[in-house]
């Protein structure tokens, strides 16, 4: 434990610390001859810009040479053996805005202070894989890559969405294991963002069981901004953002790689990735140059709930990424393919449309004895492929210039379990989704104490149909930006001011079926996003935060001209081509505490929605195969309010306690009646002990938790769907190692125990919840080797 | 690297125009989608009663449902009563159609005789509308309503259970005249329905056709 520096959290989902945002920042190299041969050494001290009192905890980053560490009590941290050339650094922490700055080695040892300014809004950070385990332990007075080595093999989930989901304020909703849509305070889909390496990820985000198409091994940080109007990021971010970020391109000449491999028993799941990375290829004309390769794989069974198996949820997932990068005294560009492919085989029980199928599917549950791996119908197969160009540009007195052009291709197809045609091999829907997405931006220079950023953004965007049956139409989409964001500091306060002006041009083509009434029709939005914040520093180690923002966003096509049968909702759907955009005013507070034993954070905000728009009950629809139960797309006045806590406790090195909680609620403020899909309260607890380390065993820990969830009754009086659920109390326990030198080869093992009684529970959010249990008892094994310049030396 | 220095610029630009200009092609959501349209409607359902003795008249009655299974419009009230003799048992047939675009009809039977497998009719009689229409659970047959449609004259899979795209109607000479309903339903298993009695499975079709027994 002596390695748990300030409020590093040793925990899965704990506050800890953030990483440097910047991942393809300059690094100034004279000329790119590689660096020098002379050791040089750097002292890096990080203060509170207002305070100016040294920073504990804060991450110290040497992207170039892969190099992490963590400061110490005073704020200092000094890096030894570089190469005398000049350096990038990057440093992060918790709650404040990251900052890059370049040091010269050239001539001399250098020692730089770097002030890091209050972040406005509420961050939470979570550090998946981070840099390099242990890559800098000889340099390192402190073990500090092992933290965020600890982290991964302890936070690394089926997919991204069940990575982030014990973070305050983040729920998801869940269709089996392999589902797992972000909650972000309440909201989902169509309003959060989720940024996947800056790259607004465009999928079909509307529909409830069409998870983020993100390879959870990919990822090498999450973070989830909770709230509205951040103006960086667009207009549906109405209820916040979650960024994924990959791994920053290697600069330095090695060759490396990690081999990781999760089990899980509940599912029999296996998953495995491979990375490679390197930076002395040579290509002509642009010399030398950063790589990466990876690729993974899993595959899954039935999951089993705390007494049968639930038929047909399994699935199997095949990606890869490459990335080439040149890193040079002008700047850097990047270019970067990834793919992402999955088959999910959806719950046997839920794929029910008429209403008496319904009723059926709840009485008579499909359940099964007997575990399978195949996949059947009904299911998903989804591909999304990624490409992305990022260039930055080193301009005069510190200012740089981001140019950043994406392109995306997500293809959903899914196929019907019923209908007379399942087997064939036309799905019944099929959706193609085509964007490209440029993004321009300037971080100025200074002016005095004010510093900002200002950008444009473009987006072209195609839907096509490629299935039997009508969903959405077919449209085009344009859509462009622009925004400005600036930040002042002053004395022990600090100021944030956004603005930005999306607007949005949208063609619906005419659904070219005999029945479907679905229009030609063109229209567009255009509307204003802003956010303003204040931190005042109140005393050493306290602050508190406040923003103010607006946000909107334009109503989706299937919000506007959806017309048909949602299978396992039993519920049919019909759009309104009349609705607005929605607009959201959202107010939060944060009071913070940032000390060495004690760390904790409280938020509570309001966000007000104004056409918020959702299903309402309109009557049951009859056919000649059935009833159907009617719905249609409609708008109210929305309000969220909530409180989020967390808590870390490190009184002494040995052992650490952490809690976090997250109360919501959601109302229609028409009918007075509880919001849908609204995430039920919550508490999380954890303790951890380190016991005796050896030169073998690095900080091997004991940890046991809770997660406690309150019933949900919030629940709108609309019958069948928003029954309440009962509360549970699910408890888990983990065994691990930080670093285990096995014959000279390090790895990162450990074993967790997910609700190790295997209680019987249904969450709210849990689509199946009205069909079948969660899944109960799961045991995980992690493992993480690294092997050549990955390796920790 | 002075050469590849100034390269560089226009290198990033004319890559950057290259891609965007190759990336935008086919992509273009005006054409009309290929394959779209919902083969899987039901449109037209008609039953047809053949005597299987002669000096009997053909019974027959259809439900037209004008936008198929999957559109919010009701279906129009059958087209009239099965019209049975008394003491007569008929050979009966349900067809199912999507006739929503004259130009293309699709015959549904035969997509569901492929899937037979999969598939199972049933028939009962009744004279609770609502229980038959909205029940879990097949609506008994009602005994008093003297009109069977026994088990065993359905039809048989390619697996040797029971199907139902043919059955027969038998009629008690003491049949009373009115109030007699048929329904039909169509379930459609999403694994081998073995007896079709499992409860795992979607509704393909629910229909009551009334029958007048004179």
């Amino acid at each position: 434990m002596v390695f748990m520096t300030g409020f590093v959290s040793p925990f899965r989902v704990a506050l800890s610390a953030c990483m440097a945002l910047v991942v393809s920042t300059a690094a100034h190299s004279a000329s790119a001859q590689g660096p020098g041969a002379t050791s040089r050494r750097v002292t890096v001290v990080v203060r509170d810009s207002a305070s100016r009192s040294p920073l504990q905890g804060a991450s110290v980053r040497v992207p170039r040479l892969n190099r992490v560490a963590l400061t110490d009590l005073n704020g200092r941290f000094e890096l030894n053996d570089l190469p005398a050339d000049t350096l990038q650094v990057l440093v992060g922490l918790i709650g404040y805005a990251p900052a890059s700055e370049v040091v010269d080695l050239r001539l001399a040892d250098a020692e730089i202070v770097v002030p890091l300014a209050l972040h406005v809004n509420v961050l939470e950070s979570l550090t998946v894989t981070a840099a390099r385990p242990g890559a800098d332990a000889l340099h390192s007075e402190r073990a500090t890559a092992a933290i965020t080595a600890e982290e991964i093999v302890q936070t690394r989930g089926q997919s991204v969405g069940e990575t982030i989901k014990q973070l305050p304020g983040v729920a998801v909703i869940q269709y089996g294991p392999s589902v797992s849509k972000p909650v972000v305070r309440g909201l989902s889909s169509q309003r959060i963002r989720i940024m996947n390496g800056e790259v607004p990820q465009e999928g079909q985000q509307w529909g409830a069981e069409h998870a983020p198409e993100i390879d959870a091994f990919a990822a090498n940080e999450i973070e989830v901004i909770r709230g509205g109007g951040t103006v960086l990021y667009g207009s549906d971010a109405l209820g916040g953002v979650v960024r994924v970020q990959p791994r920053p391109l290697p600069n330095a000449g090695r060759f490396g790689g990690t081999l990781d491999v999760n089990l899980f028993s509940n599912n029999r799941q296996g998953a495995g990735s491979l990375m490679l990375e390197g930076s002395e290829l040579r290509l002509p004309l642009l010399g030398e140059i950063g790589w990466r390769a990876q690729g993974s794989y899993r595959r899954a069974g039935d999951a089993k709930a705390a007494d049968y198996y639930l038929p047909n949820t399994g699935f199997q997932e095949k990606n890869a990424s490459g990335a080439i990068g040149i890193h040079r005294s002008w700047g850097s560009s990047e270019l970067i393919y990834s793919h992402f492919g999955t088959d999910i085989s959806t719950y046997l029980g839920a794929n029910v449309t008429t209403q008496s199928d319904f009723l059926r599917a709840i009485q008579f549950p499909a359940t099964s004895q007997e575990f399978s791996y195949s996949l059947q119908r009904p299911k998903q197969h989804v591909t999304h492929d990624l490409f992305s160009w990022r260039n930055e540009v080193t301009l005069p007195a510190k200012a740089r210039l981001e140019v950043n052009y994406s392109y995306q291709y997500n293809n959903r197809n899914e196929f019907d379990g019923i209908g007379f045609a399942s087997g064939s091999t036309v799905p019944a829907f099929g959706l193609r989704l085509i964007t490209h997405t440029i993004d321009a931006k300037v971080h100025h220079a200074p002016i005095g104490r004010l510093s900002g950023t200002f950008g444009v953004t473009g987006q072209r965007q195609s839907n096509l149909s490629r299935g039997r049956s009508f969903l959405i139409p077919q449209y085009r989409l344009y859509g462009g930006g622009v925004y400005g964001l600036e930040q002042l500091t002053y004395d022990r306060w600090q100021f944030t001011a956004g603005l930005r002006y999306d607007y949005r041009w949208q063609h619906a083509y005419q659904f070219g079926d005999p029945v479907i009434i679905s229009p030609d029709d063109i229209r567009s939005w255009g509307g204003l996003t802003g956010s303003f914040g204040v931190v005042y520093q109140l005393a050493e180690g306290w602050s508190l935060a406040s923003t103010v923002g607006t946000g909107w966003r334009a109503p989706n096509v299937s919000e506007l001209f959806s017309a048909g049968v949602h299978q396992g909702a039993a519920q049919y759907e019909l759009g309104d081509s009349s609705l607005g955009r929605e607009r959201s005013f959202n107010i939060d507070a944060t009071l913070r505490r940032v000390g060495s034993k004690l760390r904790f954070e409280i938020s509570a905000y309001q966000n007000r929605i104004s056409s918020f728009l959702f299903l309402r009950p309109t009557g049951v629809i009859s056919t000649v195969r059935g009833t159907y139960a009617g719905y249609q797309y409609t708008e109210t006045d929305a309000r969220l309010r909530g409180i989020e806590a967390s808590f870390l406790l490190t009184p002494v090195s040995w052992w650490s306690l952490y809690a976090s909680g997250t109360l919501l609620r959601g109302v229609d403020r028409n009918s007075g009646d509880p919001l849908y899909d609204m995430p039920a309260d919550r508490l999380v607890g954890n303790v951890r002990f380190y016991v005796g380390s050896s030169s073998h065993l690095r900080d091997p820990y004991i940890e046991v938790g809770t997660t406690l969830v309150r019933r949900q009754d919030q629940v709108p009086p609309i019958l069948p769907f928003p029954l309440p659920t009962a509360g549970y109390a699910l408890f888990n326990a983990e065994l691990g190692v930080r670093q285990w030198l096995l014959a000279g080869q390090p790895l990162t093992l450990s074993l967790t125990g997910k609700n190790l009684f295997n209680r019987r529970y249904r969450d709210y959010l849990s689509r199946y919840r009205l069909f079948v249990d969660d899944p109960g008892r799961d045991v995980v094994l992690r493992l993480q080797l690294p092997f050549g310049s990955t390796r920790p030396s | 690297m002075p050469f590849s220095s100034a390269l560089r610029p226009s290198l990033l630009l004319a890559g950057l125009a290259a891609i965007i200009t190759f990336a935008a092609c086919s992509d273009n959501p005006a054409a009309p989608p290929p394959g779209a349209g919902d083969p899987e409607n039901i449109s037209l359902v008609t039953i047809t009663l053949t005597p299987t003795t002669s000096g009997h008249a053909v019974a027959t009655a259809f439900i037209r449902d004008s936008d198929g299974t999957t559109l919010p419009k009701s279906p129009n009230p059958p087209s009239g009563p099965l019209l049975l003799d008394k003491g007569v048992t008929y050979n009966g047939t349900i067809d199912l159609k999507n006739d929503i675009d004259p130009d293309s009809v699709i015959a549904i039977s035969d997509e569901v005789e492929e899937e037979r497998d999969f598939h199972r009719f049933f028939y009962t009689i009744t004279n609770d509308t609502l229980a038959a229409r909205d029940s879990i659970n097949i609506p008994p047959t009602d005994a008093a309503a003297k009109v069977d449609v026994p088990l065993s004259s359905l039809n048989l899979d390619s697996l040797g259970n029971v199907f139902g795209s043919t059955f027969q109607v038998v009629v008690d000479p003491a049949a009373p005249g009115g109030g007699t309903i048929l329904n039909a339903q169509l379930h459609h298993f999403e694994q081998e329905k073995g007896t079709g009695l499992g409860t795992t499975f979607d509704t393909d079709l629910q229909v009551n056709f009334p029958v007048t027994v004179q």
